[in-house]
This record gives structure tokens, sequence and C-alpha cells, in this order.
């Protein structure tokens, strides 16, 4: 059979794919530039940031209570705070001093430090009888000084913790005192309502009303907390059900970052193809050049699945056990795959016409690793854009990575559907046909 | 009955944006079955202009060139797998082996299978560098490179073969074994059209000579006969003749 008949699309793309692995197998640079870097990068950012979120509050926050106290008031906050789910709670007694407990707290061993002092509870509830008692007899000269004693709680927080999370919690404990102190009050009424009550009506309709009042005693009953009729409840938007924490930020957006690596090799073969006279052979092969176009972009999209798949897998398996929470795709994993190709695709197209316009490997390298670094960091891979000023927000919008990154998170933690992220696929697959259009024409010039 | 060539070029004319002359001006050109033509001209004459026409990598501005009866210039890809290109710069990947590159240019020719095994053996083999097959091209000399060059211009058999300047650069003992092997594909039947500023290259192998200045032909015709007609007893005095003696930088 002459050859000649199986020159052919699809047998000239598989020759292309074929070669194009063979030479990455061998590009060693390439290959840890692809792999090696990425992977280093998600493992250090992760475990980096994983800290930085724990200061700021985004996970659990370590509290010590030290209750010297030992009454209802800390009895309360413990069930309190643990029903938040938001401390890691540890409790002592007498055995720990306050002084040592502020040391401990500024040594970054607790994050935050709440001191209940001795006889906090009887202080507190005798103060609000007195409150109480001097409110229905109208006996202001009760409420002197000398009668009320002020009760403080002391809280403290570790100097590294941020300023958000500092006012959340200041925030937390003003609310559980006043919850603490209506408790009492309500208390203070149920036990001492009925009494004057029974001594009014004596005193206004006679003995023989309060005798009968006496065997019928007025009783007030106030309803528990759980059965608050007002409450503030966080709802979602969406069914989210992905907490952002640093694995679920971090590890889709380094992965972004290694993603567009892929320009290096792919430029880097480019050129060298010019430089050493196999693109005039290229171009003299039989056939539609859309084969060998198509050939290479997908060796380039394979590999970088591959890489993707990685920086997945260590998502789910390598960080856990470093210490980290697990990464969760939420239900999403093939979306997550057609964002991630489609960046791959914009990198491609970008690789590619890197390769056909840049006039050197230093020229094409050093321009890549800029626009990539450029992009990432307008993108918000490395700082969140809404951290941004606005106009590094505006100038966001250009960045490929933003893109990639914005899909993601619609993903992630906005529980989007791949409708929801359309505009940032199209964007990436407008900007990978615009850079095919001008390496075409570019190449047309070379040739 | 007159054998219809091989290859037809006709007013050939190609200007590149920016130059004052055009490269070419008004090329014509025939080129019989089994021919090997030597294309000589000094440095700018037009020669890489011209065999990138004559190998549809340029499109020229104007002119006509008809390769096996089918008009190259309007469809390029159909005489393609027909031409052989060993262009002047090692048009190889230097980190995969001389197999690896074969395969792979042997499959964007539509050669594959067993076929494709026995040509790459049978091309290294003619080379040479069978033994060495499995190496990176990087690790090869510079005179195998060259005939590793080569063996991917021949590896699909064309018909046509173009040959840029193939031996530059190369060692006496490669430069010999190359020409031999130039000599031994044209006896079986391949045609080429060889350029290189080697003279006595072109009066070993060709029996066809064009010497090109300026974009233009000068002369052509058999060495010996052109020896005889302008009165010269080397080819370089010939060249010089036509040529002149100012350098061409």
């Amino acid at each position: 059979m002459n050859p000649s008949a199986n020159v052919n699309f699809f047998y000239q793309l598989l020759a292309v794919f074929i070669k194009e692995l063979h030479l990455l197998r061998r590009d060693r640079g390439g290959l840890a530039v692809l792999f090696i870097m990425p992977v280093a990068l998600v493992l250090i950012v992760c475990l980096v940031q994983d800290n930085i979120l724990k200061v700021s509050g985004a996970t659990t926050v370590k509290m010590v209570l030290v209750d010297h106290d030992q009454g209802t008031i800390g009895k309360a906050f413990i069930e309190q705070l643990s029903a938040t789910g938001s401390f890691d709670l540890s409790v002592f007694d007498q055995e720990m001093s306050f002084e040592r407990a502020k040391e401990m707290v500024s040594d970054g061993v607790w994050q935050v430090g709440v001191y209940l002092p001795v006889a906090a509870s009887e202080q507190l509830k005798g103060a609000i009888d007195i409150q109480v008692k001097a409110a229905m007899t109208a006996k202001t000269d009760d409420l002197s000084a000398e009668n009320l004693s002020h009760v403080s709680m002391g809280y403290f927080f570790d100097p590294a913790v941020q300023g958000g999370l500092q006012a959340g919690i200041r925030g937390l404990l003003t609310q559980l005192v006043a919850r603490e102190t209506l408790k009492l009050k309500m208390l203070a009424f149920q036990t001492w309502l009925p009494k004057q009550i029974e001594r009014h009506v004596s005193r206004e309709l006679g003995p023989m009303f309060g005798q009968v009042l006496a065997q019928k005693p007025f009783a007030l009953h106030f309803p528990a907390d759980e059965t608050s009729l007002f409450q503030a409840v966080q709802l979602n938007a969406k069914d989210i059900v992905v907490t952002p924490t640093s694995i679920q930020h971090n590890v889709p957006a380094w992965s972004l970052f290694g993603i567009f690596f892929i320009i290096l090799p792919l430029s880097g073969v480019i050129l060298q193809e010019r430089d050493q006279g196999v693109f005039t052979r290229l171009l003299l092969v039989p056939g539609q050049q859309f084969g060998l176009l198509f050939g290479r972009l997908f060796a380039y999209l394979s590999l970088n699945i591959v890489q993707f798949s990685l920086m997945l897998l260590i998502g789910f398996f390598i960080l856990p056990l470093l210490g980290t929470d697990v990464l969760q795709l939420n239900g999403k994993g093939l979306s997550f795959f057609v964002v991630a190709l489609c960046s791959g695709l914009t990198a491609c197209g970008f690789g590619l016409l890197l390769g056909v316009v840049a006039k050197s490997q230093q020229q094409a390298t050093l321009t890549a690793a800029v626009a990539i670094v450029i992009s990432a960091a307008l993108g918000g891979i490395m700082v969140p854009v809404y951290m941004m000023p606005s106009v590094m927000q505006s100038l966001s919008v250009v960045s490929p990575l933003g893109w990639g990154l914005e899909a993601f998170q619609i993903l992630l933690l906005r529980g989007g559907t791949l409708h929801d992220i359309l505009p940032q696929l199209f964007a990436m697959l407008l900007c990978f046909a615009l850079c095919v259009l001008v390496s075409w024409r570019q190449l047309r010039y070379l040739k | 009955m007159s054998l219809q060539p091989l290859l037809r070029a006709e007013a050939l004319v190609k200007r590149y944006a920016g130059m004052g002359q055009p490269a070419v001006k008004s090329f014509d050109f025939e080129l019989q079955r089994g021919e090997f033509v030597g294309l000589l001209g000094p440095n700018g004459a037009g020669k890489t202009t011209t065999i990138s026409m004559l190998s549809t990598l340029v499109r020229p501005d104007s002119g006509q060139i008809s390769i096996l009866g089918s008009d190259a210039i309007k469809s390029p890809r159909s005489v393609r797998f027909s031409l052989g290109v060993v262009p002047q710069e090692l048009a190889l990947y230097p980190t995969l082996t001389l197999r690896e590159n074969l395969t792979f240019w042997g499959r964007l020719y539509g050669v594959r299978g067993s076929l494709l095994k026995q040509r790459i053996q049978q091309s290294s083999d003619f080379v040479g560098l069978a033994e060495v097959l499995d190496q990176t091209i990087a690790t090869y000399s510079g005179g195998m490179k060259r005939r590793a060059n080569l063996a991917a211009g021949i590896l699909h058999q064309p018909e046509l073969l173009f040959l840029d300047e193939p031996t530059v650069g190369i060692d006496a003992q490669s430069r010999h074994q190359i020409l031999d092997n130039l000599r031994q594909l044209n006896r079986d039947g391949m045609t080429m059209v060889y350029t290189t500023h080697y003279m006595e290259e072109v009066h070993q192998l060709c029996s066809r000579v064009i010497i090109v200045d300026a974009g233009e032909i000068v002369t052509q015709g058999d060495v010996a006969q052109l020896l005889s007609q302008y009165e010269c007893t080397h080819l370089e005095d010939l060249f010089l003749k036509l040529t002149g003696n100012q350098l061409r930088d």
C-alpha cells in the first residue's frame, strides 16, 4: 500500500502526540517545573496558610477557661462555648493561676484565655437580687456602690491573633455575659415578683386577700433559652457544604499556577524547532498542519490533567497526613476537570504564541515566568481578590489564572454548577482561540 | 515524444518585504527524472529562496511550478509526499534518539507498522548509523548528525530530494560517505537538487549545474560542456568568472 494514502489528520496527530511525550520525558527541567514545583508550592503554602487561618479564626480557636469561680457562670460558659463548635476549650480550676494562664496565652499555647474570679457567680447573683428588689420597692438607696459588687470576667488574647478574630470573640463573650445576666435577672424576678405581689395585695386589699394568695401562690415560669422566639441563624445563599479552608483555596489555586507553567516547555520546544530547522521540515509535511498543532496540544493537555490529578491527590491524601483538612470537591469533580482543561488550553495557547513570537529561549522563559507570576498575583492566587485595593480588583479581571480560580471557587464555595461558570470557561476558551489565531498568522509570516 | 519533466518552474519571482530587489527574478527551470542538478551561487544569490519555492515551502509572488504534473502552488500538499528536503540546519530533535526521530518523521509521511521499521533500518544502514539508532542525536558528532539528517529526508523515499548544503562543517570522512550515499540514491532513481559552496562536490556528483546570481540564472548546463564553453579548467574558475570576485556579505 502506498504510504501517502496513510497521511491523515489522526495519524499525524498521534505521531506528534507520541513525539511530544518522548520530548517531555527527556526534559527533566520541564518536568521539575511541571510537577515538583507545584507540588512543593501546594504543600508549603497549604501548611503555612493553615496556621494563618488558625490565627485568623477560620478554623477552631484554642481557648483556655480558668474557672476560679466554680459556680453557675463557668458551667454556663462551658456549655455555650462548646455548643458553638468553634472552640477547642481547655478548662482549669485553682490548679492554674490567672498569671500563668496569661503567660501561656502570650506564648501561643492558646489563642484566647477567659478568667472567672473567685465567687463571681455568687457576687453576680447577689448584685442582681439587690437590683431587682430595688426595682420593685423603689428603694434606690440599695443600689449604692457599697451594696452592689460589680463582677468582672477577664479575657486576654495571644498577640498573634488577628483583629477580626479578637473582635468576634469579644462580641461572643459580651453576649454570653449579657445572656447570663439576663438569666439571673429572670430568676430574681421569678423569686421576688410573686412575693412582692402578695405583699402589695395584703397591704392594699387587706390580710384576707393575702392569705388567699398565700394558699394559691402566684408563680412565674420563663421559658428556657432553647425555646427563644427570636434567634439569629446563619443561612447559606446556596447549597454550600464546604468551609473555605487553606486546602480548599490553595490546592486549586496552586494547581492552576502549575498548569500555566506548561508554557515553559511548550514554548521551549517550538523555539528549539525554529532554531534547529525542524520547523522547516514540519512545514513541508504532507497533509493538514492542524494534526501537528492538535497533537501537540493534546500531549500538553494530557500532561496538565496528570499534573492536576496529582495535585488533587495531594489534597486528598498527603496534606491530611500533615495535619490539614481533607480537600473536598463537593461532588464537583468532573466540573473541576473541565476548568482544569480550559485553563490548560489557555496556557497551551499562550505557550504556542510565545513559541512563535519569542526570539530566544531566554526571552520566552523570562516572559512566561513574569506573565504567570503577575497573572497569579492579579488573579488572587496569592492574596484573595476581595482583599486587594479596588484598582487592583479591576485589573484582576484580565488574569486567566483569576478566571480559573473564580470558576473553582464558584464550584467549591458557592455551590455553583458548570452553568454558573460558563463566563469564566468562555473567557479561557476565547483567550486560547485568540492565541492560536495570532500564532497561526505569525507562523505564516515566519514561513 | 518528449518526456514530461518531473518539475517545471516558469517565471518564478519572489520579493521579500523591505528588500529593494527581488530575491528571485523570472526563474525558469526544468528537471527531468533521475537528474542530479547542482545549484550554485554566491551568498544572497537566491539559492535558498529558489529551493524554498520549488519545495513548496515558500509561495512565489508570481510564476508557475508543476511537480509530477500537479500545480505545486495551488495544491502544495498534494505533491509534498513526493518531495524530500535535507535542510542546512539539523532538522531533528536532539533529545530524541535517531529511531524516535525517524519514527516520528516516517509517521508524518504515512509510513507505519512493519514498513516503518523496515525503512528505519534501511535508511540508518544506508547512512551508517544503524549501530547508534537508539542513541540521542545530541550525543552524535557533527558528521553523524548530518547523516542522520539525510536519513530523515529519504525515509519516505521521495522521488525528488532537495539538499541545502548538506555537508557544511563536517570532516572529510563523513562528507565522503554522504556524497557516496547521494550518488547511490541517484543511481537508484532519486532526482536531486543540490546547493553547496563546495565546487568539487558539484563536479563529482552533478549531471547539470545551474549558476545563479542576484536572483537570476547566469548559466546552466553539463559541467564539462560549460567548462569548455567558458574556457575554464575548474568549476571554481567558471563560477568566479561568471559571478565576479567581489565579496558578498
